[in-house]
């Protein structure tokens, strides 16, 4: 066979290499990052107070809590990366123990004392693999807190096809909880310890559907058995089971405006578990870019559930299964976020400043709900933060 | 048992040919794909504190690929 020249047209040439160079654009293979990354992030998270006139003992002043965040992000070589992740938070203030039925049969909210003072440690590490045509993560890390400790593990793999138009994704993680409550003591008058796990699995696959669009389905599960009772609300009485199924289906989209220079992404879960408790939860972002390396990203966020099948705001009689609970959490209700956020990047710096409000309320929900729990929160949450890249 | 298996394998072969069937995006298109606010999570900071705290004062949690711990968090 005659060896056969092509002729090549050096502005396609061009164009194409440019197009390859762009990050993400590259069909040969996945890398890691080409340089390290360190950020930072101060947050101040303020709940609302609880409502004096529905209060039945204890302090109507609610959870103060700051957070320390540091990441390091780092290159091993072309194909290896390494990240470490540490949290610190100091909590401050009081929180809900349950309900009780008040004078006229109306649900009366008994909280805490407002002299709980604790901290939590969070660190983790992850090392993530790139192949041709894929990654591989593995994680571990650590919480401590004075009467709660998780130890828990993760892996992922995600795997490109049909030229990165679409990919999938595998995850599974595990955790083992140890609780030791303060103040409370065992038959033999020691330290009341129980433990609790969780082994959670999710597939999820992605699909390019325009030059401008993404779109992203997934099931997810998590099997938690142990002690899922909160050790502080079982004094005034909470008993829940021994195991929960949960499972999840989330939807999600991504969609580019070149005209407006912005992207909008939406996003949505629904869950159920075998306590009975179902919810939707959708999500709502436009991030806008404008001169000077600005980038203003407000979101907005829906979130309604029902009550879990042993849950209500009090008990007149024991129930069958023994199971009974008023925290809360585990209400109907619905609540509304609406987040603002704000990136400057200056060369290798970025500064970030979000701010949240967070309200629930059963007026939220689209179902109607007959008694709203006087524990619902209420919170706003203000963060600061830089990135640098090396 | 075996016609849910069946129609499973059925189900995920159509998917994967619907899929495989989509209009395909070549890598010279893909300049808004890859722009980073089109990442799946842009702050994966943020995004951790975030998750923790809804996980801490809703019922439901899950959905995300990322590992984590329980906390006793009130």
């Amino acid at each position: 066979m005659a060896a056969t020249k092509k002729r090549t047209n050096p502005m396609l040439a061009a164009l194409t290499t440019s197009a390859l160079a762009l990050p993400g654009l590259n069909v040969k293979a996945d890398s890691a990052p080409e340089a390290a990354s360190v950020g930072y992030r101060f947050y101040v998270y303020q709940e609302g107070d609880a409502p004096v006139d529905k209060l039945s003992s204890g302090s109507p002043e609610r959870y103060s809590i700051y957070v320390n965040q540091f990441q390091l992000l780092a290159p091993l070589n072309e194909s290896v990366s390494i990240n470490f992740n540490y949290i610190q938070e100091s909590m401050s203030g009081a929180s809900p123990v349950g309900t009780e039925a008040g004078d006229g049969g109306e649900s009366q909210l008994i909280m805490s004392a407002a002299s709980i003072k604790e901290s939590r440690r969070d660190v983790s590490s992850t090392v993530r693999w790139y192949a041709e045509n894929g990654n591989l993560g593995m994680s571990v890390g650590v919480s401590n807190e004075n009467d709660y400790d998780a130890t828990y593990g993760g892996i992922d793999v995600e795997r490109h096809f049909n030229k990165k138009n679409t990919s999938v994704k595998l995850a599974s993680s595990v955790s083992s909880d140890t609780l030791s409550p303060t103040g409370r003591v065992d038959e033999q008058s020691k330290q009341f310890t129980q433990s609790k796990q969780s082994v959670s699995m999710v597939a999820s696959i992605t699909q390019l559907v325009s030059a401008q669009a993404m779109l992203q389905t997934g099931f997810g599960t998590t099997l938690l058995s142990g002690y899922l009772t909160d050790p502080y609300k079982a004094l005034e009485g909470d008993v829940r089971p021994e195991s929960k199924n949960q499972y999840t289906w989330s939807a999600g989209a991504r969609i580019f405006f070149a005209a407006q220079d912005a992207a909008m992404h939406i996003g949505y879960r629904y869950y159920t578990d075998d306590w009975n408790i179902n919810s939707h939860a959708v999500k709502l972002s436009w991030y806008q870019n404008i001169k000077y390396d600005i980038q203003l990203i407000p979101s907005l966020r829906y979130y309604v559930q029902t009550e879990a099948e042993f849950y209500d705001r009090y008990f007149t009689t024991a129930r069958s299964d023994g199971f009974f609970s008023t925290d809360y959490r585990l209400s109907s209700y619905g609540a509304i976020s609406a987040k603002l956020k704000y990136v400057q990047t200056l060369k290798r710096f970025s500064y970030t400043a979000t701010i949240e409000w967070y309200d629930s309320s059963a007026s939220y929900s689209y179902r109607n709900i007959s008694f709203e729990s006087p524990g619902l929160v209420n919170y706003v949450m203000f963060t600061t933060g830089l990135n640098f890249n090396f | 048992m075996k016609t849910h298996s069946a129609r499973f394998k059925v189900g995920l072969i159509l998917l994967l040919g619907l899929l495989s069937g989509c209009v395909a995006v070549q890598p010279w298109e893909r300049e808004y794909l890859t722009k980073p606010e089109m990442l799946w999570t842009t702050d994966s900071m943020e995004a951790t504190l975030e998750e923790h705290v809804y996980f801490s004062k809703e019922a439901s949690s899950g959905g995300s690929t990322s590992a984590g711990g329980g906390c006793g968090c009130n």
